[in-house]
């Protein structure tokens, strides 16, 4: 996909990972979260998060079916909602048209 | 006469634990073992997880093949939730795909294959020098730009994938990804540059068009003298060397062969199904064994696990397929001698036969009759076997001559793919259902067969194409298809059995391996070596 982020329906992992993969690049071109790919993660202990159990891959776990289960380091769900929904809510128009094809 | 047992421990220059032990009579092997060392696991780590965790954990199988344990992974999920694909989402996988397979045939050919033809037992050979000078590990003029080089075709496989190895960038539906116009022109220009330095600049000494008009032996044999730049590129002098030094003359196997075939046609594979598959194939699956072709059949193949440490004996069809491990101790009394499962195909009339996989077995099914429109035709190798026979040399020569075939294939899908329509649409996901997804990685035929219940994996079974080749004896005592390759093999020096290398290594096999030798009669260890230092 090309527009929108990857963290609350397709069950990144990007906030909570530290890991280089968007500084350096793989291959000297790109990254998971780069090319619509969903962090996975795998450099984290405990990869593969959630042990690959049913509903768990490449969905983000959510709690009350709304507030992801996992937030960034420093931040409470509280917070990162109440962020995200501000985002969502100013984003202009152009952020959400698909028009970086050409 | 005299008998000895050698055992190769770790073969070096594979990727994983492979142990060779041969016998070996008058100089020559007359009996061959292979030994994978390790145990992998991953249809139980699968059991019981999400259906779609193959996609996440059989890249991870191998680190120079996982795009392609991604590819059969994703349409082995296709197959058993019957999604719609579309055809933008088929070109990027078969890009992506083709592009891994790009990045395998040189490095596999420098760094794997290359370093035995330096060896020392070939000093006196005449092109020894010029041989040394090539394909010298690290420091070879070849070796080095061949290996260097042979990063580029997968940085294009990152632009779709977002990195290689290890991305689950094909889902059910589609591909992750929605390329924009700088990425296809990104990756034209990166396999150009590739071809232009490598591809025709340094293997070919040639235009990809004027190679792929060979037709047959003589014509290669032609083309190899045609002019100085294609004298000295390194495929003819590679093929001079092989038969200076005898790689033409050992290593035949059964001359029985195996392809599922890959690059399904964007068009005609929108429903993937299992039974839809053959006749959606652009490199064409089948069968070649006692001289005669056939369809591949899924429902054919069989895993025995008579000589493996597994609980039991016998053969089952993957999606009924057992993996219950035992304490190789216990292994070995009961005559097991491998982790790896014997894979044998029911060819109709002659039964369970073992059967060679990789470029060989792809490109003789490229020689098969009544190929459709946007399937591969091509008789070269079929008519190089038919006239020279499979050996070490002709098995290398397949698989390079898949090289410029692919980097046209690859083209031709990015000039293809429409950037204002869709590369992927959101499937149902019913809570059962069976699947088979399959594809050709590097060294050969590669599938996985998956079971859903409940929403879960119920059986998960992955055949790679190294357990086609090295798996053990069946429960009918035939030999594996590489044990088989072994035995005719000379070897020259026990304590330096290159020739084993060589045979090992023309099937690039992802294990690595270990010779240990023994003395036939006393049953003592007479030498330990290790392949290639590695």
């Amino acid at each position: 996909m090309r527009t929108g982020c990857l963290f609350y329906e397709f069950g990144c992992r990007g906030p909570m990972t530290h890991s280089p993969c968007n500084r350096i690049l793989w291959n000297r071109q790109s990254s998971k979260t780069r090319a619509g790919h969903p962090c996975t993660g795998c450099t984290e202990p405990g990869f593969p998060h959630g042990d690959l159990a049913q509903g768990t891959v490449f969905k983000t776990q959510k709690v009350a079916g709304v507030i992801p289960k996992d937030e960034p380091a420093g931040m409470d769900a509280g917070s990162y909602m109440a962020l995200a929904g501000l985002s969502r809510a100013v984003a202009p128009q152009w952020s959400k048209e698909d028009m970086f094809v050409v | 006469m005299t008998t000895m047992d050698l055992r190769v421990s770790p073969l070096g220059q594979v990727e994983g634990d492979l142990d060779v032990k041969v016998t070996i009579t008058d100089g020559v092997v007359t009996d061959a073992w292979t030994e994978a060392a390790m145990f992998r696991g991953f249809e139980i780590i699968l059991r019981g997880k999400d259906p779609q965790a193959g996609l996440i954990m059989t890249p991870r199988i191998c680190g120079i093949c996982g795009g392609s344990h991604l590819y059969k992974a994703c349409y082995a999920v296709d197959t058993a939730w019957g999604t719609y694909v579309p055809p933008n989402a088929t070109r990027i996988r078969n890009i992506a795909q083709a592009c891994e397979t790009l990045q395998s045939m040189p490095r596999y050919f420098y760094a794997i294959m290359g370093p035995d033809l330096t060896a020392a037992q070939y000093a006196n050979a005449p092109s020894y020098e010029e041989a040394a000078r090539r394909f010298a590990p690290y420091v070879g003029t070849a070796y080095q730009t061949g290996v260097t080089l042979s990063q580029l075709p997968v940085e294009v496989y990152a632009i779709f994938g977002g990195q290689w190895p290890h991305s689950s960038f094909m889902i059910p539906g589609g591909v992750m990804c929605a390329p924009t116009l700088s990425d296809i022109t990104r990756s034209h220009a990166i396999l150009d540059n590739w071809a232009r330095t490598w591809l025709e600049g340094q293997w070919l000494g040639c235009s990809i068009d004027r190679y792929l008009q060979i037709q047959t032996w003589e014509d290669f044999l032609a083309w190899m003298d045609e002019n100085e730049s294609q004298h000295n590129s390194d495929l003819a002098f590679f093929t001079r060397w092989c038969m200076e030094i005898g790689l033409d003359t050992y290593g035949q196997g059964y001359g029985n062969f195996l392809a599922t075939g890959t690059f399904l046609d964007p068009e005609l594979y929108q429903h993937p199904t299992v039974d839809g598959r053959n006749a959606a194939l652009q490199s064409r699956s089948g069968i070649y064994a006692g001289g005669q072709y056939f369809d591949f059949d899924q429902a054919r193949v069989t895993e025995d696990i008579t000589h493996s440490f597994y609980k039991g004996t016998g053969a089952l069809h993957p999606w009924e397929g057992v993996t219950d491990p035992i304490d190789p101790a216990d292994g070995e009394a009961q005559g097991k001698y491998t982790w790896a499962k014997a894979p044998r195909y029911d060819v109709p009339g002659l039964g369970y036969v073992p059967l060679e996989v990789g470029p060989l077995a792809r490109q003789m099914m490229a020689n098969r009759p009544d190929a459709a429109a946007h399937q591969d035709y091509d008789p070269f190798v079929f008519d190089m076997i038919s006239k020279v026979g499979a050996n070490v040399l002709t098995r290398v020569l397949a698989r390079m001559h898949e090289a410029p075939k692919y980097f046209r294939s690859v083209k031709k899908w990015l000039g293809e793919v429409d950037l204002h329509e869709d590369f992927y649409a959101k499937p149902a996901e019913p809570a059962s259902g069976k699947g088979f997804g399959s594809t050709e990685a590097a060294r050969g035929a590669l599938s996985d067969w998956i079971v859903i219940e409940d929403g879960k994996i119920a059986n998960y079974q992955v055949i790679t194409p190294t357990a086609w080749n090295i798996g053990p004896r069946d429960g009918s005592e035939n030999h594996g298809p590489m044990e088989k390759a072994f035995i005719g093999a000379p070897v020259q020096n026990p304590d330096f059995p290159v020739e084993l290398a060589q045979v090992a290594h023309s099937y690039d096999s992802c294990l690595v391996c270990t010779v240990h030798a023994y003395d036939g009669k006393t049953g003592r260890e007479l030498a330990k070596f290790r392949m290639g230092g590695g």
